[in-house]
């Protein structure tokens, strides 16, 4: 096996972290380690993504059997006021200079000490992985270390993505692993046909959930929509609770939505029975989740992946997507696993069919469960990276 | 390369997902008025108008409410320190770090009693759902959930299927039947074969959703509740199997007298039960251990006239099986009767067939 290790740099890293992209980190490290993979992990000491304050302590851990080197996570200090005029410039697609851009990236979070590591310690890695795009730890680490880096960039089509330094960093990165080949596209069509991207995504472990467990467990009865994942306006999910009331006032059908994992949700008045939050549940009871749903409802259009629509599949229940999502519509059109809408019409419509329909409903259960068994088995995730990192010349090529 | 990128697509020869959304769209163009799409606003206000909701399970109440507090229970010090002034900002988080060092000394000592107390309520209130599904389990028929029965060792679902078919011909066409204590949905089933309209009302929420996984129609509620709500005469024709053999005598009287007020003049109200008096319905219903009772021909036929059923016929009915093991018993019979005369008439009561139907118009 190669005697240099992968190292991988994620803005935060842990078991107790909550993130997509931190959990994609240290899920792949750890299975490219059992694969025989040596692998490092660079990070923070930041455990909350909201204050970035300094939690864990600096130096070295090892967790999940891989050794974790935590720096302390900087912030360049602006007044607020200026901090978030940069922000509302970005958002309304305002073309920022390469300095301003910086300036923001640095407010937001990077670490100073890991970057002069990186710089010094480049050649003792085979391979930089950084994820996800957005943080300086990413950008500024790339920086220092170019050559090596390889990006899994998580790429969603939000105005962050639009920004120079990113487009840059994109489309000159030696490597670059895209989750699904929806974001590929979606990388081409932002930075142009010069960006070098194979995808890998992420291995799935399969599960078999118990829904009677879960219905007990929560006195729940009767049919439900089930959402999983953080609940604020960035994953749709006001526009889920919204089209969910107006669902329940027009169908007149005896159907609940279930809320599982952090962040608040606001219901409206008179339809609390009808919107069950159960906050953050344990990973037995979110798997019964799963199972117990009769559909599971992915309403965010900002997906590079979506784990929890992957779970759902494996639980054997069909998802209803937003069709402004790029990736996870592509998902369902390539598993048969589902619906998509893109107004409450369309909403209605389709998850009038899903609950009038049970055994088309265990058929694009099956059929969804089948596509991620097919394509996001650690199996075929790490040859699909190992691969990767030859095409890019990390490896030397296959012998004949 | 193309390899490497390849994802693999899952293809159906009887699904195909982009043709399913290209009908649902273009059902929608076609329809010219679809439902308004409510603001948050509007649905806060139409939900001030509702009374506050009613929950379909108190116990369901209660277990949210359980995990609700379980997020609250711990109390501590811990908090992010934070300040967003600029310049003397991180100063502030200092002085506020150092302060919340000393005071943790302090506030953990302080908070600890209330975090002793969540854990005891916490535990309490566990013990309370813990007792409360026991003694539901108790007070469920026979401790024992019927589904579980039935696929154990129950009746199989198309034996009664057989058992009921004939029975949808006695009910007028273009009628909607409303079928109480639905069980599995087998008259729904046999129902839906033939085209009839009908719906369905059961209270066991796992015997709903197993006939909801067939396509059947069935409301999930307590058939009382349903014949209640129901408005005066509102109903037209009604089937009940096994009618009053899994409640309390008073129970029974209270549902005929329901039904005597909604089903409506003319309406049809047909009953299956197992026959009291015969050896082979109490062998059939005694099987069945959520059974607690059977009533008798004589007391429903009363208890529909004091409930103004003016038509009110009972007829013996038998499956198959029976009337063969009759002509099989035929020979013993007569022998039995040669031996000791005035046997053979003991011996029919016992053969008589396992069920009684009832035929009842308001």
């Amino acid at each position: 096996m190669d005697e240099k290790p992968i190292a991988f740099v994620s803005v935060r890293y842990g078991e107790d972290v909550v993130g997509g992209a931190e959990t994609h980190a240290r899920l792949l490290a750890e299975a490219l380690q059992r694969d025989g993979f040596p692998v490092e992990v660079l990070t923070t000491c930041a455990r909350d993504a909201f204050s970035w304050e300094n939690y864990y302590a600096p130096g070295e851990e090892i967790i999940g059997g891989l050794r974790v080197t935590r720096f302390p996570a900087d912030r360049l200090r602006l007044r607020p006021r200026r901090f978030h005029r940069l922000a509302r410039m970005i958002d309304e697609g305002w073309r920022l200079s390469r300095r301003e851009e910086l300036k923001w990236l640095k407010a937001v979070v990077y670490s100073r000490e890991m970057c002069e590591y990186l710089k010094k310690n480049a050649e003792r890695y085979l391979a930089v992985v950084f994820i996800p795009y957005l943080f300086g730890t990413t950008y500024l680490g790339w920086e220092r270390v170019k050559e090596k880096g390889v990006l899994i960039p998580c790429l969603h089509d939000e105005p962050y993505a639009r920004l120079g330094i990113f487009r840059r960093m994109i489309s000159d990165a030696r490597g670059v692993f895209f989750n699904t080949i929806a974001e590929r596209e979606l990388a081409k069509r932002l930075y142009g046909e010069k960006v070098k991207g194979y995808i890998v995504g992420l291995g799935m472990e399969d599960f078999a959930g118990d829904g009677e467990r879960f219905r007990r467990r929560f006195g729940l009865e009767g049919d439900f929509v089930l959402y999983s994942g953080r609940r604020e306006g960035g994953k749709n999910t006001p526009l889920l609770v919204r089209y969910f009331c107006n669902y329940l006032l027009h169908s007149g059908r005896d159907l609940r939505l279930v809320l599982t994992g952090s962040g608040s949700v606001e219901v409206p008045a008179g339809f609390e029975g009808r919107v069950v939050d159960l906050g953050y549940l344990k990973e037995e009871d979110k798997r019964d989740a799963y199972a117990a749903a009769t559909v599971f409802c992915q309403p965010s259009t900002n997906e590079s992946l979506s784990i929890v629509q992957l779970e759902a599949w494996l639980a054997g229940t069909p998802t209803l997507v937003h069709g402004g999502c790029a990736v996870t519509r592509s998902h369902v059109e390539s598993s048969q696993g589902g619906l998509w809408f893109h107004d409450y019409h369309e909403f209605h419509a389709a998850l009038d069919l899903l609950l009038e329909q049970p055994e088309l409903r265990a058929r694009m259960g099956q059929m969804g469960r089948d596509y991620v068994l097919r394509n996001y088995s650690w199996d075929r995730v790490i040859g699909r990276f190992r691969r990767g990192l030859r095409e890019c010349g990390f490896l030397p090529g296959e012998e004949a | 390369m193309e390899e490497l990128d390849e994802i693999i697509s899952i293809e159906s020869p009887d699904i195909d997902v982009r043709q399913i959304m290209d009908s649902i769209q273009e059902q929608l163009r076609k329809r010219a008025h679809l439902p308004p799409e409510m603001s948050w606003e509007e649905l806060e206000e139409w939900g001030r108008k509702v009374e506050p909701p009613l929950y379909a399970d108190p116990l369901h109440e209660l277990c949210l409410a359980i995990e609700y507090a379980r997020h609250h229970a711990p109390v501590s010090a811990e908090h992010p320190v934070s300040s967003g002034k600029p310049v003397i900002g991180p100063l502030v988080v200092l002085v506020k770090r150092a302060l919340r060092k000393f005071m943790r000394l302090y506030l953990d000592q302080v908070f600890s009693p209330q975090s002793a107390f969540n854990r005891k309520m916490l535990e309490i209130l566990e013990n309370i759902r813990e007792i409360l599904v026991e003694e539901r389990a108790l007070n469920d028929y026979a401790a024992i959930d019927r589904l579980s029965y039935y696929e154990s060792w129950g009746e199989d679902f198309g034996a009664v299927c057989d058992r009921l078919r004939e029975l949808v011909d006695l009910f007028p066409e273009g009628v909607e039947i409303t079928n109480l204590y639905a069980g599995r949905g087998e008259f729904l089933s046999v129902c839906g074969e033939r085209g009839r309209a009908v719906l369905g009302v059961e209270e066991d929420a796992v015997l709903v959703s197993r006939a909801r996984e067939m396509g059947l129609r069935v409301e999930h509620l307590a058939p009382r509740e349903f014949l209640e709500k129901t408005p005066q005469g509102g109903m037209r024709a009604a089937f009940i199997y096994e009618f009053g053999e899994r409640m309390h005598p008073r129970e029974l009287r209270r549902d005929v007298e329901l039904l005597g007020e909604k089903l409506g003049k003319g309406a049809e109200l047909v009953i299956l039960n197992h026959y009291p008096r015969s050896f082979l319905g109490c062998e059939a219903a005694y099987r069945d251990p959520t059974i607690l009772r059977l009533v008798h021909p004589e007391t429903m036929q009363f208890l529909l006239a004091r409930a103004h059923f003016h038509e009110v016929e009972i007829t013996p009915r038998g499956d198959e099986d029976t009337g063969r093991l009759r002509e099989e018993m035929e020979s013993v019979l007569a022998e039995l009767e040669k031996a000791r005369p005035g046997a053979r008439g003991i011996a029919d009561e016992l053969l008589l067939p396992a069920f009684y139907l009832v035929e009842a118009r308001r």
